[in-house]
């Protein structure tokens, strides 16, 4: 089920809460735990009842365990074999179900072997629930975790809110909240800001980012299939690609916040302005942050972070920023983009340590603006890898990006015929203009509703502009329409118009 | 006080949502713009379906089942525009009569369409209007066709329609602009219009034919489009309509329509459509006339085929093509209005009316004695080579609509 849909929006979602609601009202919250967990496994098998099986082996796999290696953490006596076990058993299944195919390709290539096209069906958030689970094998060998019931651990990995594309969540972050929250029952509160988070994440990814699209995917598909891209369109596609994942994954992790508070549960950011960042470095502080967090903690400090000079931090980053690129997918496009980010990042590391006593550069407005701008180049530019869906299409891009097709030829710089480019409509730059106004100057709606928290771990960034959000009859009207237009743009009946036949 | 206020907070939220969510709704579902709600036609409100084009696949799956025809007319926009599904022509015991004609259909939409409307089990007579281009080997369906909206799956079980789909449009701003589009044009006449019969009429295209220089480009533009898109030359396009083994032939869809036909005992009757002669020069052009005349045989042969093997008569295979009093007419040089045709394809519901008369004996129509012969296993050779005597006669008389359909096809190479 998809937090956009129908089934999702006016049927599981009102039955679960009013489950959760009866449920608190007679006294029988310790029955909200498998109420959720139920609800939540079915939202899951909605989609292929199948990896519902596997998806509970890996829960109770790894909660068994997570148990071992908590008790073993308690008794002070590591069982540091059963971690390792863990953990590359969590690793074999992803690798299994995501990444043989492309190894097999690898194999094929280079050794010379037969495995020829390897093709398994990838179960839907297996990327999530395994890197969620290796985290709290982890924690639990730390010693700061170790879940004693089933039901919970197995409601902390599935809870419906954050199953299918994260936030990815500490146990540490939720547990605790679990027992008071759901002894509490729904509140007018959790509600209030739960609605309001779920229509401003509706918005961003059904008007906002599907919109966007229909200028974005053209242009790509055209490059896959082997077109020219002229300037115009290269830019144009660039940039509503940019902008459309960001409104798109963000606007469903604010509907994830969103849905988990309405039963009071507060889920960590996960996204906080990434496109006003003035760095790369600032860029992943404010980008996907539990993944971030997930790959510093789980992958570059163990590697050894900085802890052993610089040669090893920049060889550590690029290692997790590869390895962050694959997560994505399995493809070399992603392992491209994860090597741009890593690349990006060393030059800033690189960077900072070089000027670390011109500290008068942080401070200046001019540098300040300059250093956004190449953020976002860089960033849209290592987009283009992750979109395009082969390494030919996106150099399709790239080279309209930099007028290779019809900008350079026609100011002499390179010899070829120009190409005359079709062109993007207007509509793209009004689109691109409002959607980036949005995500560059605007609040976001965690700064805006900062006074209510709405999300754990959120920086604490003040708003100069006047908008705090309250609960008064103004800002439930712009809530009430915010949600109304996504609603109405759930459906865009396909328009056909082929009369000429 | 806090809790009242957050309380209050969401009852105005929902309020706000609900209330303009509910309305908008109401409003989709008292326009009815796309017909499909099965609500009253009311003239200067919503009687002229102006944005129905867009959602035709949607619509005509939905409105069959409200019809319960009798009759239905099948094919491609010709027959949509051409083939009149409310006239005195059809006989009582024929009515009602809903024309399921898609444009942009190829044979296979047209198959599931009549499929469809059969399994609902009303339907005991049928007009199934066929163009060469609809049995292109490289069909694919078209945007907005969905088999979900069907009684019957592909296979030919039934099945359960999706009707959340007709619930989803209700509650969609893309059919609520449609609603304001509807109100708000009743009184224009420059659009194709879709009446409640499935029919459309293109009631306004005589001033539009004024503004656009007459018939003349029309047909150019029309010829052009066919060269180059639909009867693009071999082997750019696959033509293999004949090859009766060959499984992707939209000749095997041709047959399993036949067949269902003949086992739900409707009486059938097949039409090759009248487009202008001009288009049988675009057809020459495109080196297809023989893969023309083929196509022919292949339908005659089918319905042969498949009426032995129900052990009834044959249908009639009504071929209106062809050169005849109707389609070689004048193209004008000015903005001269024609009797008969749009464009070089698509003919007027006149021409529709004198197909029905001719098929049905009407004796009131005076209908011209060459407008449309019968083909069978017996008569088909000699009626391909009077086609083809014809044409040398038209190449003389109509000399420069002649070069001009022709010369579509030398653009491409």
């Amino acid at each position: 089920m998809l937090f956009n849909s129908y089934i999702f929006l006016f049927a599981f979602l009102p039955l679960t809460l009013v489950g959760f609601a009866v449920l608190s009202r007679m006294d029988h919250s310790k029955w909200i735990i498998p109420w959720l967990l139920a609800m939540s496994l079915v939202f899951y098998g909605w989609w292929q009842p199948i990896y519902l099986a596997l998806l509970l082996g890996s829960v109770i796999a790894n909660f068994l365990i997570g148990a071992s290696i908590a008790q073993g953490a308690r008794t002070g006596q590591p069982r540091t074999g059963v971690l390792f076990f863990g953990v590359a058993g969590n690793l074999a299944l992803i690798g299994w179900f995501k990444y043989l195919g492309f190894f097999a390709g690898i194999s094929d290539a280079l050794m010379g072997t037969e495995f020829g096209f390897v093709d398994v069906a990838l179960p839907l958030a297996i990327s999530f629930f395994t890197f969620q689970q290796i985290a709290y094998l982890v924690d639990c060998h730390r010693g700061l975790a170790g879940e004693p019931s089933i039901l919970k651990y197995a409601l902390f990995v599935t809870f419906f809110p954050q199953l299918i594309a994260g936030p990815i969540v500490h146990h540490s972050e939720v547990m605790r909240q679990y027992e008071t929250a759901f002894s509490r029952g729904p509140s007018a509160l959790n509600l209030a800001i739960g609605v309001t988070l779920i229509a401003v994440g509706l918005f961003k990814k059904v008007v906002i980012a599907d919109n966007l699209a229909l200028y974005a995917t053209p242009v790509f598909a055209d490059a896959d299939a082997g077109g020219t891209i002229g300037f115009a369109r290269a830019w144009a596609g660039t940039l509503a690609y940019t902008l459309q994942i960001y409104f798109d994954f963000s606007g469903y992790s604010d509907m994830a916040v969103g849905l988990a508070r309405l039963f009071g549960i507060r889920l960590p950011i996960n996204f906080f302005s990434p496109y006003k960042a003035t760095s790369i470095i600032e860029f992943w502080r404010r980008w996907h942050i539990t993944l971030s967090r997930f790959l510093r903690d789980y992958l570059y400090i163990p590697l050894g972070g900085s802890r052993y000079g610089s040669f090893r931090r920049y060889a550590n980053l690029m290692m997790t920023m590869l390895l962050g690129g694959l997560w994505h997918g399995a493809g070399w496009s992603f392992v491209i983009w994860g090597g741009l980010h890593g690349v990006f990042l060393i030059i800033n590391h690189a960077w900072q340590f070089a000027t670390k006593d011109f500290k008068w550069l942080r401070r200046n407005v001019g540098v300040q603006i300059v250093s956004w701008a190449m953020t976002i180049l860089a960033v849209s530019f290592a987009w283009v890898f992750f979109r395009a869906d082969t390494f030919d299409g996106a150099m399709a891009v790239v080279n309209g990006l930099i007028g290779v097709n019809d900008i350079l030829p026609s100011m002499g710089l390179i010899s070829g015929e120009v190409y005359a480019d079709a062109g993007t409509g207007k509509r793209v730059w009004r689109w691109l203009l409002i959607a980036g106004v949005i995500a560059v100057l605007c609040p976001n709606i965690y700064q805006i509703m900062r006074r209510y928290r709405p999300a754990l771990g959120q920086p604490n960034h003040k708003t100069r502009l006047p908008l705090r959000w309250r609960p008064t009859t103004v800002w439930a009207g712009i809530t009430g329409l915010i949600l109304v237009a996504s609603l109405v743009l759930l459906t865009q009946v396909s328009e056909f118009l082929y009369f000429r036949f | 006080m806090i809790r009242r206020s957050f309380r209050r907070y969401l009852i105005v939220l929902l309020g706000v949502a609900g209330s303009l969510y509910i309305s908008m709704g109401i409003v989709n579902l008292l326009v009815d713009p796309f017909g499909i709600y099965d609500m009253p036609r009311i003239d200067g409100f919503n009687a002229i379906k102006v944005d129905v084009d867009k959602h035709i696949r949607l619509a005509k799956a939905v409105q069959v089942r409200n019809v319960l025809p009798k009759t239905v007319i099948v094919g491609s926009s010709r027959a949509m525009l051409g083939i009149p599904a409310t006239d005195p022509l059809w006989s009582r015991e024929k009515q009602p009569v809903y024309n399921l004609s898609l444009y942009g259909g190829y044979l296979y939409e047209a198959m599931r369409y009549f499929e469809h409307a059969v399994a609902l089990g009303t339907v005991e007579h049928a007009v199934i209007v066929v163009d060469l281009w609809m049995f292109d080997r490289d069909w694919e369906t078209r945007p907005g066709f969905s088999e979900a909206r069907f009684v019957v799956d592909p296979d030919g079980q039934p099945q359960t329609p999706d009707d959340t789909e007709i619930l989803k449009t209700l509650f969609s701003l893309d059919t609520f602009r449609s609603s304001l589009r509807t109100v708000g044009r009743q009184d224009r006449d420059d659009i194709l219009i879709q009446g409640a019969d499935g029919t459309s009429d293109w009631r306004s295209a005589e001033g539009w034919l004024r503004t656009k220089e007459g018939h003349r480009p029309q047909f150019g533009y029309m010829e052009h489009m066919f060269a180059t898109t639909a009867w693009w030359p071999e082997p750019g396009r696959r033509w293999a309509v004949t090859d009766p083994n060959d499984p992707n032939s939209p000749l095997q869809f041709f047959r399993r329509m036949i067949r269902t036909s003949y086992e739900k005992s409707i009486s059938s009757r097949i039409v090759i459509s009248p487009s202008h002669a001009r288009i049988w020069e675009v057809i020459h052009a495109g080196g297809l006339w023989f893969t023309w005349e083929n196509w022919k045989r292949a339908l005659v042969a089918i319905v042969d085929e498949e009426a032995e093997r129900a052990g009834k008569p044959p249908y009639k295979v009504w071929d209106f093509s062809g050169y005849n009093a109707i389609t070689t007419e004048r193209v004008p040089n000015t903005q001269e209005l024609m009797q008969w045709y749009w464009d070089g394809s698509h003919f007027k519901q006149s021409v529709g009316r004198l197909i029905l008369a001719r098929m049905f004996d009407a004796t009131d129509v005076d209908v011209p004695s060459d407008f449309g012969v019968v083909l069978s296993s017996v008569s088909i050779e000699h009626e391909l080579a009077r086609i083809r005597d014809a044409r040398e006669t038209y190449l003389t008389t109509h000399k420069q609509d002649a070069e001009e359909a022709a010369r579509w096809h030398k653009l491409n190479k």
